[in-house]
């Protein structure tokens, strides 16, 4: 599906472009890195094999599979927990396969209920050392190192909307999802948020 | 004093520099001068200075109008209480009205401006209102303004608005940005004088998250103002030696420049942050503020306490100032807010203002104590201060009138005395900052030791530190607080042991009340803010305005900025004294956010403009944007309305193209908005043969079919398309206004109704851009965009049909012959990326058969010239029945909505029901909401038969359509109404008849 | 005010949707049975019917910010203390269980 793929349009469109914004400061105080996944799926447990899934995808995938709101990676393969029973199973970047229409491990297949979500997110990783500072404009909650620390997760709202939150690394690095259609508001939030800082875009097809 | 370190107090010297500046002493930065104007003229200042401070060090003493009579007013307060100092700050966009001189610190080439006074304000011609004060008295916009009625709008209002009112807004867009912020913390401390500063030191050496917010520039509070020493030291010496200390623990944060307004329920509180006030205008990319939501485990309330004016005829005249304030102007600022001073107070706290106006040589000409009986501090004072000594006294008379220039006193034997003087302080006592405590409900209780209220329950985690607790002594508020942030700190799990409690000076804080000075004549004022008079108060007493609540609403008073901060206590002490009950009797007016004015912008935030909610953009948008569409908000998304071509003149234009387009020849509509639920699992079926009133569940797979979702009180709350791809995977689609409902719905039925369905509801809305392709030649493009042509015949692909397959060379697609335009029309879907570049091939492979894009207007079109229905027909009033839909109600299983929609009302045949109406003269507009009676009736409610639900112009048919809803329903099909929409004069004779305008057997779906 | 929601700790009501009492149940009634009065006065009362206690009420809400559970909230309504927070799933599977 090589040549279809070329047709594909990142969800964030023009919102967020790379390179410097607001300002002007030797280091940005906050880095995005627009990460595209290869594939992502919605994943809900069937009844009474939450164990069972957690068992095999870590046989499978080699993930310590979150039963609380967790992020957990091996690899460019990471999970989210988006609720009870219910996951978000990425893998990427973007670049690595080919193939529009993947298919899950069968070890895994066969415990939950699969939805693709390929191109209903926009996912970015944040960095920086401004990022905390930038982030409490919008996040309401505490992303203080006592209280949220690499391997945590959340759904909560930012600036109205609805995303995905992740703690990647203690640098620190955050993972954040938010719906496709709304991607271009949470940029306009997040430009807005960090200009004072001084903010650098990326493709993150580098990372 | 070393200017190089505005830290040391002040030494005392009398020479001064500017007019009132003294040499010496004072937390100003002398190294530089700071130019600034007010009313035009230009002055200067230094830094440190707030405009109040250094209008007094240029020996401006008139400052505002007063709002009702125009008084002349100068400044009462050196704090955010001030209500007479308020002025136009800064000019063009930024130009803020109602500023208090006294919180605006002074920067470079500020420019200030008086208010409510005209043409000036030395000269201000409305001063009259003084004159008349008898006539303009409290309620007088109640009775005055009554007659004519036609007059209030044209005449009354425009002179009230003129005549009694605060500065001007600017008129143009607040050109700055304003954040809002988030902060978690274990213990919130709110002020930072000695008790907070304790407070934030006791928890944040136990290692606690500490959030201390101080309203003022500096940290210190009281004792950056009173001149005490505290730890043998110079207090502000002290008090930069904890903020060091506090400024290097990691976790604790000081905000600077931030008030906490309101106090919510479990430890969330909200803050201003100035950010950038203090300067001409907000660095690039800086906030000029921001808002804070705070949440907190525990919180140490120490907001201190603010002084009380006393009331006697003439208490407004500049040059009239709180004793603490006084004091304030001197030990702060280095200047002397007066040469000649008289002290009129209640209490002993006003003896360090006589000490202090003495040391730096203001002659304090007499200490006027209210009390009867001989206070040793007092008198202490006034001998240091070689000053006359009047006890039992009372101030009953101020001379002059831009300014004081005398004051007569009455001695205790009634005698009377006249002392020239330019200076008037007076201290009433002081009354705790509890506003805080009370927002969530909570009622102060009255201490009669202090004769003031102090807090009573408390919020759930607050604690109340410091003179905000009615303890007015340094010494008690350094231990109090010490004591709360060690409890705090243990109450969130910290071991935590109390700092060293630094000395502090001996203070007495003695102190007895008197509410108004008696056996006097004039204006003696209670709120100053809003001009309320002692007269004023027993007006309200005398027309039955008894309770503190009327009270406030009758006479305005603690009304607009400062919210009665200086004047509620004073005002409900001499209703108390009216109605002869005590004061906790007589109750105080309740206390609700915001404590300090905020401004909108600040609320805002980001939330402006474009920005003012999230918006949702298509697949599609770039490309629609690229040819020109024209876009309208549907909920949260922006979607084509109309696709116009050069040449079209208006929206109809291009809209009747694109219909005639659809019926024609091929159209495509970008679809995506609409709610799109993958529903997985062996219960599935069951789940929505539950949801739907219609049965899913005998669905085959490859099909799809028409769904009706009745809310459980029988009427119709959505509808949409079910499609099955697997025994146990259907998708369905709701419209797009109730996506969200919709989901909410599903998950309410499959977590609390029915537990017992296995399955799984997950939105892929995002997942998919959806397109129509509508139109007799819709096959012939779709065939040419499909990697299967053969898979989409009529015959292997009938009406109704759904398939999964592939276009372009592979890439996975869905594909439903669905129709909403009523035309042989598919809906396609592939993922969201590939959306535009799937309506990029649609439109080539269309180009040999005529296609154009639709917008939302020419969907509308289409769907109401075929009856179905839409938001306006599924209106939450409407049941199946009435919407012709009744024979979809499943009779043998269970469903939301299946028992009430049963009811007998719901049944009667004289219910509004959906028909079809077309113009007599075909000429004729309808109009959408204009009401229905019998053709040759009165237009009066009682004929009232129904009204439109939605009209359009049709193409198709050349004349106006509409869909209605009419009592009797189709029984009427053939009956002439007459719709009747005075809103827009329109009268228009119609024909009832059958919904379904176009192809009304529907064999261009089959074809 | 804060919600504690049992999946994602204390989180502020702007993220929760309310719902109402949880205390109702929906009645139960034969396919294709006449309407009696009783059972027109059961379906009356849970769908137009509600208490307005003063004190502990349990409630439903759901976390459509959040993680999407539907929860029964147990809240004062007097003063908004929290005594509990529940999966209205684990509620609702214990209900059906003393049914049977």
């Amino acid at each position: 599906m090589s040549e279809t793929s070329t047709l594909w349009r990142p969800p964030l469109g023009d919102a967020l472009k790379i390179g410097r914004h607001g300002r002007r400061v030797d280091r940005a105080g906050v880095t995005v890195d627009i990460v595209r996944p290869a594939r992502a799926w919605s994943l809900v447990a069937r009844r009474g094999a939450a164990d069972a899934l957690a068992i095999a995808a870590e046989q499978e995938l080699g993930l310590p599979w979150p039963k609380a709101p967790r992020y957990a990676a091996r690899g460019s393969t990471f999970v989210v927990w988006t609720g009870p029973d219910r996951w978000l199973l990425v893998e990427g970047p973007a670049g690595m396969s080919d193939s529009v229409r993947a298919t899950l491990p069968a070890g895994v297949t066969s415990h939950v209920y699969a939805t693709d979500q390929t191109d209903a997110l926009q996912i970015l990783h944040l960095s920086g050392p401004r990022l905390r500072d930038a982030l409490a404009k919008g996040v309401t909650i505490d992303l203080h190192p006592r209280s949220f620390a690499p391997g945590n997760a959340a759904i909560t709202q930012v600036s109205h909307l609805t995303v995905n939150l992740w703690q990647i690394s203690d640098d620190p690095i955050f993972g954040v999802a938010v719906a496709r259609s709304l991607a271009g508001s949470f940029a306009s939030w997040l430009t807005a948020s960090a200009a004072e800082f001084g903010l650098e875009v990326r493709d993150g097809a580098d990372i | 004093m070393n200017d190089s370190s505005p830290a040391t107090p002040p030494q005392r010297s009398s020479a001064p520099v500017t007019a009132m500046r003294l040499m010496d002493g004072g937390l100003i930065d002398r190294s530089r001068t700071l130019g600034f104007t007010f009313d035009g003229t230009r002055y200067t200042g230094h830094p440190g200075d707030t405009l109040a401070s250094a209008l007094l060090a240029n020996g401006v003493r008139l400052v505002g109008r007063s709002f009702k009579y125009h008084r002349p007013r100068g400044i009462l307060t050196a704090g955010p209480e001030e209500p007479n100092a308020l002025v136009e700050l800064r000019t063009g966009a930024r130009r803020e009205p109602n500023t208090r001189a006294t919180t605006i610190e002074l920067y470079d080439g500020l420019v200030a401006a008086s208010q409510n006074r005209w043409p000036s304000l030395q000269y201000d011609l409305l001063s009259i209102n003084g004159l008349a004060g008898p006539l303009i008295g409290a309620g007088f916009y109640y009775k005055t303004f009554m007659w004519p009625a036609a007059w209030w709008e044209k005449v009354y209002e425009p002179l009230i608005r003129r005549a009694a009112g605060l500065g001007r807004a600017s008129g143009v867009a607040d050109p700055d940005h304003y954040d809002k912020g988030h902060l978690h913390c274990d213990v919130l401390v709110i002020g930072a004088g000695p008790s907070g500063l304790m407070a934030a030191l006791a928890a944040g050496r136990a290692g606690a998250r500490v959030v201390l917010c101080e309203e003022d520039s500096r940290l210190g509070g009281r004792a950056l103002l009173d001149g005490r020493r505290i730890d043998q030291r110079p207090a502000a010496d002290w008090v930069a030696a904890i903020e060091a200390e506090l400024a290097a623990m990691p976790d604790v944060r000081i905000l600077k420049r931030t008030s906490v307004v309101a106090a919510y329920d479990h430890g969330t509180f909200a803050a201003v942050e100035r950010n950038n006030d203090h300067l001409a205008e907000p660095p690039a990319f800086a906030p000029r503020q921001t808002l804070w939501r705070i949440v907190a485990q525990r919180s140490v309330l120490a907001a201190g306490a603010l002084e009380r004016p006393l009331v006697f005829p003439g208490n407004d005249r500049p040059g009239v100032m709180l004793a603490g304030a006084a004091r304030a102007y001197v030990n702060r600022f280095a200047v002397m807010p007066g040469r000649r001073a008289v002290v009129f107070a209640t209490n002993d706290d006003a003896a360090l203002t006589v000490t202090t106006l003495a040391e730096v040589g203001i002659d304090v000409a007499a200490v006027v104590d209210a009390r009867s009986e001989m206070s040793p501090a007092m008198e202490a004072a006034a001998r240091m201060a070689s000053a006359l000594l009047i006890t039992g006294g009372a101030v009953t008379r101020v001379r002059g009138s831009l300014g004081v220039e005398g004051v007569e006193i009455r001695s205790a034997d009634g005698r009377k005395t006249r002392i020239a003087c330019d200076l008037l302080c007076m201290s009433g006592g002081w009354t705790p900052n509890l506003h805080l405590t009370c927002h969530q409900n909570n009622r102060p209780v009255w201490d009669a030791r202090l004769a003031a209220f102090v807090p009573g329950n408390l919020p759930s985690g607050m604690a109340v530190a410091g003179a905000a607790n009615g303890e007015m002594s340094t010494r008690s508020a350094i231990m109090r607080g010490a004591e709360l942030g060690v409890a705090a700190a243990v109450a969130c799990g910290f071991r935590a042991a109390s700092p060293d409690l630094p000395p502090t000076d001996e203070e007495s804080t003695s102190s007895s009340p008197l509410w108004r000075v008696t056996g006097v004549t004039g204006k003696a004022f209670v709120d100053f803010q809003n001009d309320v008079t002692v007269t004023d108060i027993g007006l309200a007493h005398r027309e039955g305005f008894r309770s503190v609540e009327h009270m406030k609403r009758y006479t305005t008073l603690g009304m607009a900025t400062d919210q009665g901060k200086t004047s509620s206590i004073n005002g409900l002490a001499l209703m108390a004294e009216l109605t002869e009950r005590s004061i906790p009797d007589t109750g105080i007016t309740t206390f609700r956010p915001p404590y300090q004015p905020v401004a909108l912008g600040t609320l805002a935030g980001h939330h402006r403009g474009k920005d003012f909610r999230p918006t949702r953009l298509t697949p599609t948008h770039a490309w629609a944007a690229e040819r020109g569409a024209v876009f309208v908000e549907t909920g949260a998304w922006l979607r084509a309305q109309w696709y116009p071509e050069s040449g079209e003149r208006d929206w109809l234009e291009s809209v009747n193209r694109e219909v005639r387009t659809v019926r024609n020849a091929v159209g495509v509509c970008d679809v995506s908005t609409l709610g799109k639920i993958d529903v997985q699992g062996p219960g599935a079926a069951g789940l929505l043969d539950f949801l739907y009133a219609n049965t899913m569940s005998t669905l085959p797979v490859g099909r799809a079919r028409y769904g009706l979702m009745l809310r459980e009180d029988g009427f119709v709350m959505d509808d949409g398309t079910v499609s099955r791809f697997a025994p146990d995977h259907f998708v369905i689609t709701t419209t797009t206004a109730n996506a969200a409902k919709v989901l909410q719905h599903m998950e309410h039925a499959l977590q609390w109704l029915r537990p017992d369905l296995e399955a799984a509801v997950v939105s892929i809305s995002e997942q998919w851009a959806q397109f129509s392709i509508a139109g007799p030649r819709s096959r012939d493009v779709l065939q040419r965009v499909v990697d299967s042509p053969e898979a989409i015949s009529n015959a292997a692909f009938p009406f109704m049909a759904i398939a999964e397959t592939t276009v372009l060379g592979g890439l996975p697609a869905r594909l439903f012959r669905i129709s909403y335009s009523g035309e042989l029309a598919y809906e396609i879907a592939v993922a969201a990326g590939y959306g535009e570049a799937l309506i990029r091939a649609i439109m080539e492979q269309g180009r040999d058969f005529g296609i154009a894009p639709y917008g939302t207007e020419t969907l509308g079109v289409l769907r109401i010239e075929k009856g179905h229905v839409a938001g306006n027909e599924l209106s939450g009033q409407t049941t199946a029945r009435d919407l012709g839909l009744g024979r979809m109600l499943a009779k043998k299983k269970d469903y939301i909505g299946r028992v009430l929609q049963e009811r007998p009302a719901l049944l009667a045949g004289d219910r509004p029901a959906l028909v079809g109406l077309r113009p007599v003269d075909t000429g004729a507009r309808l109009r959408a909401g204009a009401h229905l009676v019998a053709s040759g009736q009165e237009p009066v409610a009682a004929n009232d038969l129904g009204y439109v639900t939605s009209v359009a112009f049709s193409p198709t048919l050349g004349h106006w359509i509409g869909l209605a809803l009419l009592s009797g329903g189709p029984a009427r099909h053939g009956e002439r109404v007459r719709v009747w929409d005075p809103v827009r004069s329109g009268d228009v004779l119609a024909e009832v008849c059958d919904t379904v305008f176009v192809d009304p057997k529907g064999e261009r779906l089959h074809v | 005010m804060r919600i504690p929601c049992c999946y994602c700790g204390a989180r502020g009501h702007e993220e929760f949707t309310y719902l109402g009492d949880a205390t109702l149940a929906r009645p139960s009634t034969e396919i294709g049975a006449p309407a009696d009065d009783a059972t027109a006065a059961a379906w009356h009362d849970y769908v137009y019917v509600r208490d307005n206690p003063s004190g502990r009420h349990r409630e439903l809400w759901q976390h459509t910010g959040g993680c999407r559970a539907w929860l029964v909230v147990t809240r004062d309504t007097r003063t908004h203390e929290i005594h509990g927070v529940e999966a209205a799933r684990d509620v609702a599977l214990a209900r059906e269980a003393t049914h049977e």
